[in-house]
């Protein structure tokens, strides 16, 4: 009955998957052997965030526009008085390390009463850093986050909040939501902030220290997996630090969709990561370290996004193209798509897209990671000797198949 | 890891020694470091539930000896049992031992037949009768478990089977979400924006754009309300809905569906296909009155037995492999119910059968 198991859909977008592994590469540089096949496994899983919890459970697929475009416009943005947001947020201090008990320095524990020890920390720790574990919703798609101040700043994944600016909605484990908006996001290494907006003084962790983590460290993953589910409480997972380097750490605290951006704490209930991708095997789950989030603070306060041309945007004007010797030409527009329906034709060279230049394919997905569904933006093409001019209505990414 | 999965075993043997001496000059305390390629990492022996950790639950596998068996048919082992009578009275995962003969694997490793006596379709559980000696009832633990604590999975062998914390209090595990058919692209209204051929809404007559106002009396104000309400219904159900459609209001009967595999909404299949990453789960791993949830990773077939704390006493029954980050338990208070009910109707069958 022991039986190896492989999942059939681990295909699926691979060829996106390409793209980001290539993306992931130049952003950790040389990777070994092994750590390139898991990135790739992980790769064509995608994120983990999940698009389930908030809709249809009738059969609908996960990509309603039309809400989304309302929440994400130009003019909600500006209206917003956090956006931009104030050029420092005071970057936040870690907790105390207090010395922890022998158990979390051997190899593994030995003796029942070694368990008892760690069963202990690992039951206070939970009762105590639970209600600042939060569900994350953006648009579709739900994930997890946690509060680390009074004020109600909160960490998540890069791929939970997606881009500055959008509207966020918070569920705490008791119940109570709250509203707010999306700060930076470090897409290159999966880091995003986030803000409730809402008036209130709001239960709020510690953070580890930089490079605080260490191999072998016992860790408890929380987090919402699935997406908020009113009748369970925060989800609780303990594991072990298995590997960390180059901006990603593995634990066997199993992890799914809906946890992404959920905390991973150490034996003191400090954040130490988040939770970010995993791949095949159970022991396969990545995270965040705390690290990226000092690294990219101040960018992420002011809400910058980066290292979005990686990601999977979910803007899309319905049209494909290849790098030729004069720059980034449309090789594919759908029909009837937002491209057709502004007059783009197969064979058109971009020059502008919403007033940006143009010259290959990855500055278009640039420019299409920082548009969202709904907005109207410029195009600028060149067709055959004639430089044309029109206004495409960007929409969000439908995976729906058939009619 | 899966590196280290393959290679292992064979270099922790090698450089036990080795590492052992290193781990009082270095900083990695014994860590295995994989030096030929990838960075330092740990051995998966030293993880939560790997075989070197569950060493320090031997003694609850020792206290558990007697009390746990193992049911195999055609000669692989489908399930665990539960020991809860001297007498040879054994529970486990009914859907795991459907038909055929079961043979039953005590700790000495003497197999004995089972015969199933009595079944409970309801919290899937069934209850086995075997002639065997050193038998020794499981202990039930009667305080409510603590998120975060030891919830361990004792086998036959000498160390368990798996070991992980207690994840979520107990609720109630619904059904396969079922569908009427319709999309709601709207997030703020009930409003129907697409219906999908050849399911409930659409031979009920419904059309797009029309409101649903209610589910069987239930008002309903968006499509979280709607998607909600839906839950609780499985395949083979009906629903009332109270529909707008322009100015007039009206009633109609929907049925509803377990959705065709291209029709699962992407979020749902997705989250489905992750499920199974890296795990094989139960057949029936859905519709539970009620189940403690834990993160120990097992394999289906070693549910049906006990889950129990540091104490060696059961916080319930492993009734379910669901999920990557899931296993299910029934809590111990709904198992031991549930036996005494399937005890009494076995003797209820005996009874008449001896009239």
């Amino acid at each position: 009955m022991r039986r190896a198991f492989r999942i059939n859909e681990a295909q699926e977008g691979r060829g996106g998957a390409l793209d980001f592994s290539r993306g992931v590469q130049r952003a950790l540089g040389p990777l070994s052997a092994w750590r390139r096949k898991a990135l790739l496994g992980l790769c064509a899983l995608g994120w983990l965030v999940g698009s389930f919890g908030l809709t249809s459970a009738l059969g609908a697929t996960a990509d309603a526009p039309v809400e989304s475009a309302k929440s994400t416009d130009a003019g909600g943005r500006a209206k917003n008085p956090l956006f931009p947001p104030p050029p420092l947020l005071p970057r936040p201090t870690p907790g105390p390390r207090e010395t922890l008990p022998a158990v979390f320095s051997k190899e593994t524990p030995t003796t029942l009463e070694d368990l008892r020890i760690i069963e202990k920390r690992v039951e206070e720790l939970v009762a105590r850093v639970s209600p600042a574990v939060v569900a994350v919703a953006v648009e579709e798609g739900t994930g997890s986050g946690v509060v680390i101040s009074e004020d109600g700043l909160v960490l998540t994944a890069a791929h939970v909040s997606e881009t500055p600016g959008v509207e966020v909605r918070f569920t705490f484990p008791d119940g109570k939501s709250a509203t707010g908006i999306s700060l930076g996001t470090n897409h290159r290494q999966d880091a995003g902030l986030v803000k409730i907006t809402d008036p209130g003084r709001w239960p709020h962790v510690e953070l580890a220290e930089r490079d605080a983590a260490r191999l072998g460290d016992w860790v408890v993953g929380l987090g919402h997996p699935g997406g908020y589910d009113p009748q369970r409480s925060v989800v609780v997972r303990l594991g072990r630090i298995i590997s960390q380097d180059l901006g990603m750490m593995q634990t066997d605290c199993t992890i799914i969709g809906g946890d992404s951006g959920g905390p991973l704490f150490d034996m003191n209930g400090r954040v130490v990561a988040i939770h970010s991708r995993i791949s095949d095997s159970t022991a396969e789950n990545f995270h965040v370290p705390i690290t990226a989030f000092y690294d990219s603070w101040d960018r992420l306060a002011r809400g910058e996004t980066w290292g979005a041309a990686h990601r999977r945007s979910m803007a899309t004007v319905g049209a494909q193209g290849v790098d030729d010797a004069k720059g980034f030409r449309l090789e594919f527009v759908q029909e009837d798509g937002p491209a057709y329906r502004a007059g783009l034709r197969e064979g058109d060279l971009l020059l502008e897209f919403d007033g940006q230049p143009v010259r290959d394919q990855a500055e278009f997905l640039r420019c299409l990671a920082l548009v969202h569904p709904g907005d109207e933006v410029s195009v600028k093409v060149r067709r055959g000797e004639k430089e044309m001019s029109m206004m495409v209505t960007v929409e969000r990414r439908r995976y729906r198949r058939g009619p | 890891m899966k590196r280290t999965q393959n290679q292992g075993p064979i270099r922790h043997s090698r450089v036990t020694a080795v590492l052992l001496l290193l781990s009082l000059l270095t900083a990695y305390r014994g860590r295995a470091e994989d030096q030929t390629d990838g960075p330092p990492s740990l051995s998966e022996e030293c993880l939560k539930g790997g075989a070197i950790t569950l060493r320090a639950f031997a003694p609850i596998s020792k206290t558990l000896r007697g009390s746990v068996v193992e049911l195999q048919m055609d000669g692989s082992t489908v399930a665990l049992g539960a020991v809860i009578d001297v007498g040879g009275l054994i529970v486990t995962k009914a859907s795991e031992i459907k038909a055929g003969a079961v043979t039953c694997k005590l700790a000495s490793g003497k197999e004995v037949k089972a015969v199933v006596i009595a079944a409970d379709d309801e919290n899937d559980l069934a209850l086995l009768r075997v002639l065997a000696t050193g038998l020794k009832p499981i202990r039930w633990e009667t305080r409510e478990p603590t998120l975060g604590q030891w919830a361990v999975t004792p086998g036959i062998g000498p160390t368990p089977e798996g070991a992980g914390v207690v994840s979520a209090a107990e609720r109630r595990i619904l059904h396969r979400r079922a569908y009427i058919g319709v999309e709601l692209f709207d997030r703020k209204k009930a409003r129907i924006t697409r219906l999908m051929p050849g399911y409930g809404a659409e031979r009920a007559g419904l059309k797009v754009d029309d409101l649903v106002l209610k589910v069987n009396d239930e008002a309903v104000d968006n499509r979280d309300d709607l998607t909600r309400a839906l839950l609780r219904f499985r395949e083979g159900q009906t629903v009332n809905l109270r529909v707008r459609r322009g100015e007039r209001e009206f009633d109609v009967v929907v049925a509803l569906t377990n959705p065709k595999a291209d029709d699962i909404q992407p979020g749902e299949r997705r989250q489905e296909s992750m499920n199974r990453l890296g795990s094989d789960l139960s057949q029936r791993s859905e519709d539970f009155e009620l189940a403690i949830q834990h993160d120990s990773v097992l394999e289906p077939w070693q549910c049906g037995g006990p889950l129990v704390n540091l104490d060696g006493k059961a916080i319930g029954l492993n009734i379910a492999r669901a999920g990557r980050v899931a296993s299910y338990a029934l809590p111990a208070p709904l198992v031991r119910k549930a036996i005494e009910k399937l005890k009494a109707e076995y003797q209820l069958t005996v009874k008449a059968s001896a009239k």
